[in-house]
This record gives structure tokens, sequence and C-alpha cells, in this order.
């Protein structure tokens, strides 16, 4: 089963919970994607999403300079997007629900699960 | 996370980024930017944790998975896609507008690049005031200069009047400053048009430029302080004739009886030559329009304080040429102003006689001073 299709649609509440456990800049959140389980994530989409985001009002950004190389940009979520971030958890857990349902694995746990996507925590790359 | 190691942009990271860069080239800056904003960091983290820029593929398909990600569609440039619906009708004013925009995000990406550059720019902003009122200044000398003839630029312009130039210039001020603070149009708009910011680029480019021709219009420094506030200089020589704050060019004698006279030598109280100054005299732009001014000889000497000086209508104005003297059409001393002039005469009390019944032409004899 081709994943990069399942990702297209989570991509956004995952990247959301990533920032929402911690501001972190574009690399950074690639990282704890990919740490958190979703190896196949590619660097630009994640970095188009948090373009995307920002420029929708859920992220803000801020540029932390360094003397030293390029400057970091760093992005961190803002009211609206923590009340997104809820929205399509809620989504997401009675989605995957219903489908695991449908694919008889059993009858999952119904209700707010935290991070039903994946056995790990998101941002856990502290 | 935050990690505090140095990164080294390796070049290969450059190159790709300019090639992602190149790909993204239809967005406009601030998308663009913001777009790339912070990957030069990340793609730099990516090479220092071991990766190579080498695993993510062909840029044009990074730009493109970036494109999409971000949600930004793709122009109808590039031939394919649903941008050609949003494609604008006026590619020309897209591209004007693109420009005026990226100028100014690359401007304050410069300023913004150093504590110095951010200093000076802030007392720059500060001192835009003194732009507003310099401009409306310029325009007005601009309007005073394109009307009537030449004339040497003064600080507050004339127009015939002194009044007319002062108010002209307090309401040139008054919009300039209105316009300065986003009062008036074009300025006024909060998200303003194109044309309006375009017409404002003009004026302050076209305001920019007049200034340098209208500071070109005023005499020197030296021939300022000389001739046209010659009362204030205690130098030795006076090296031009004003009149009322207006350069003098020529000078027509009367006798007492009201007759013109020529070849008449004036010297001051100190007698020093009263002299037109020749560069004051002969500088006069529009060609034709002013005769240049030739001097009266001592021989060797040129003479510039025998009046009326012989003028001569040679075309340019600009070089005068000795050998005029033995052209078909020599200088010539032109017609006085003033065809009759009232008679003068001291105002003496004569005992014994009548009030004067004419000019007296022994008035000079008669002077009080022995």
């Amino acid at each position: 089963m081709d994943t990069t299709q399942l990702l297209k649609g989570v991509l956004d509440v995952a990247v959301l919970a990533v920032v929402d456990a911690e501001d972190g800049y574009g690399y950074d959140v690639v990282r704890r994607l990919r740490a958190g389980g979703l190896e196949g994530v590619g660097d630009a989409s994640v970095y188009g999403t948090l373009r995307r985001l920002y420029a929708s009002g859920a992220l803000t950004s801020y540029v932390v300079p360094s003397d030293e190389g390029p400057h970091r940009k760093y992005y961190g979520i803002t009211p609206a997007g923590r009340s997104l971030l809820g929205e399509q958890r809620d989504a997401w857990a009675s989605f995957s629900a219903s489908v695991s349902a449908l694919l008889g694995l059993g009858s999952p746990t119904r209700g707010r699960a935290t991070q039903p996507t994946q056995p790990h925590t998101l941002g856990v790359t502290r | 996370m935050n990690h505090t190691t140095r990164l080294e942009v390796r070049p290969e990271v450059l190159d790709f980024l300019g090639k992602v860069r190149a790909r993204l080239a239809d967005l406009t800056d601030e998308e663009r930017e913001e777009l790339l904003g912070g990957l030069e960091a990340d793609l730099s983290e990516l090479v220092a944790d071991g990766g190579s820029v080498a695993e993510l593929g062909d840029p044009r398909a990074y730009a493109d998975e970036l494109r999409t990600a971000a949600g930004l569609e793709r122009s109808a440039g590039d031939g394919r896609g649903s941008g050609a619906v949003r494609r604008p009708r006026l590619p020309a004013r897209k591209l004007v507008v693109e420009l005026l925009d990226g100028s100014r995000t690359r401007w304050e990406h410069w300023v913004s690049a150093g504590p110095a550059r951010l200093q000076a720019w802030e007392v720059l902003r500060t001192l835009r005031p003194v732009w507003w009122v310099l401009r409306a200044w310029v325009a007005v000398q601009v309007l005073d200069l394109s009307t009537g003839p030449w004339e040497y630029a003064t600080l507050i312009p004339r127009f015939g009047d002194d009044v007319s130039g002062k108010l002209l210039l307090v309401a040139a001020v008054l919009a300039s400053v209105l316009l300065g603070l986003r009062r008036s149009w074009p300025a006024s708009h909060a998200a303003r048009s194109l044309l309006a910011r375009v017409v404002l680029l003009g004026l302050n480019g076209f305001a920019v430029l007049m200034l340098l021709v209208v500071v070109n219009s005023f005499p020197s420094a030296w021939t300022l302080n000389h001739a046209v506030y010659g009362g204030r200089a205690s130098d030795h020589v006076s090296p031009g004739l004003v009149n009322d704050g207006r350069v003098v060019r020529n000078v027509f004698a009367y006798d007492a009886e009201g007759n013109p006279l020529e070849g008449v030598q004036l010297f001051d109280q100190n007698g020093r030559p009263l002299a037109v100054e020749p560069e004051l005299a002969y500088r006069m732009r529009y060609g034709g329009r002013l005769p240049t001014i030739y001097p009266w000889s001592h021989g060797d000497d040129q003479a510039w304080n025998v009046y009326p000086l012989p003028v001569a209508y040679d075309g340019g104005g600009w070089r005068r040429n000795d050998r005029v003297w033995t052209r078909d059409e020599p200088p010539f001393l032109p017609q006085p102003p003033l065809v009759a002039v009232p008679p003068a005469f001291l105002p003496l009390p004569e005992p014994g006689e009548p009030e004067a019944d004419g000019p007296r032409a022994d008035a000079r004899e008669d002077s009080p001073h022995p």
C-alpha cells in the first residue's frame, strides 16, 4: 500500500502536533516526524506544509539569527493552530476507528486518543 | 533541539537552492522568500547530519513538491497546471508590482543586515520631512525656471513680484507634506494602486533629477557671495552688479537733460570700476533669446564698467569671441530701454531766481562738495 498517499492526508495534523509539542525549524520538524515513525515523509512536503500552515495563520514563525552560518526559521503554534489541531485530532480518531473496525482490527478505544497514528509520541526527540 | 554548533553552508547546498529558486521564479518575491526562508539552514543541517543533497533528488521536483505542499499554484508561464486561470491579464503590470515589491524587500533585507545600516536608515527616515520640503521647493523652482527668461535662481523664487513666489512655495510645501503624511492622492490609499505607486515614484524621481538642475541654475557659491549678496561681502572686488537682488547685465546712463549717453565709465566711491560680472553677463541659456554682452576696451584690457556694453546676437551666448569685432555684424550699442527719462537737477535753493525753468546744465559744477 502506498503510504505516501495516506501521508498526504495526515501531514497537516502531524506537523501541527509536532510543532505544538515544541517550536521547531524545518529540518527539526522533519527529523521529529521521521523519529515518530513517518519515515517516508519528504523534506520539501514538510517545509511546504509549514509555510502553508503559517500562511493560513495556524503557525507563527520567527527567525533565530546565528552569528555563524544561516539563520534558522522557527515555527510555533498559534491559538488558531491549536484549535485546528484539536478538530483534526477528533476527526482522525473517529476516522481511524471506523477504518480499523471495517478492517476487522478489533475494537479500538474510542474517544480522544492523543496520538493514535503511531505507537510513538510525535515530538519525542527533544 | 537548539543546535549551537556552527552550520556550514556547503556549495552544493547553495547550488541546489539556486536551482530550486529558479524553478520558483514565477512566484512573487514575497512568496518565494516565504517558501525558501530558513531552507538554507535546513539543508545545511541535513548535510551536517551526514545526509547529502543528492538524496533530495532533482531540485526541480523538490521545488514542485515544496510548492504543492505550500498550496501555491503554478503559474501559466510553465504551460501546465490550473494556474492559467489565475494568470493576470496584464503580465507587465504584475512584473512592475513584483519589481517594486522585490526592490523594497531586497532593500529591507539589506538594511536589516547590519546595525550600522539600520541606524543610518533610521536617521534617514527621520529626515523624511526635510525631503518633503525640499521637493516642494524644487517644484516651484522648476516652475520658475521654465517660465520667463532665464535668470539665476534665487532662494525664494520670484514670479514677477515678491508675493506670488512665496505663496506658491507655501502651497507646494503644504501639498508635499500632505503627500508625505499620506493624506492625499496618490499616497492616500492603504493598499495603494499600482498607478499611484508608479506616479509617486515618478514624482520623487523627477524631483531628485530636477534638484540637480535647479542647483545648477544657482550662481556658484563664489558669485552668490559676491554678486547676489555683494553688499555683505567685505571683499576687495565686486565681480558683479546687482540691482534689488537681480543681476545687472547692462547699464544705461542718461545725462541730466534725459539724453542717453554712450561710453560712460562708472566707478564707485573708492574709485573701483562698477563693472558687470562677465560670467554673469554672458552665461545665459536659451540661445538667441538674450544677446551676448561684450566689453569696451582699454587697449589690452577689457573694460566692463563702460556703458552701455555692446551686444551681439551671435547665437550661442556661451562663448564670447574676440574676433567678433571684425565680422560683418559686429557688436553694437543696444538701444536704451527708456526712450525718454525725466530731466533731473539738484534741488539747490536759488535765492532770487524763480523755480527752475529747465534742467541745470551746470549742476555738476554747483556740487555742494568742494
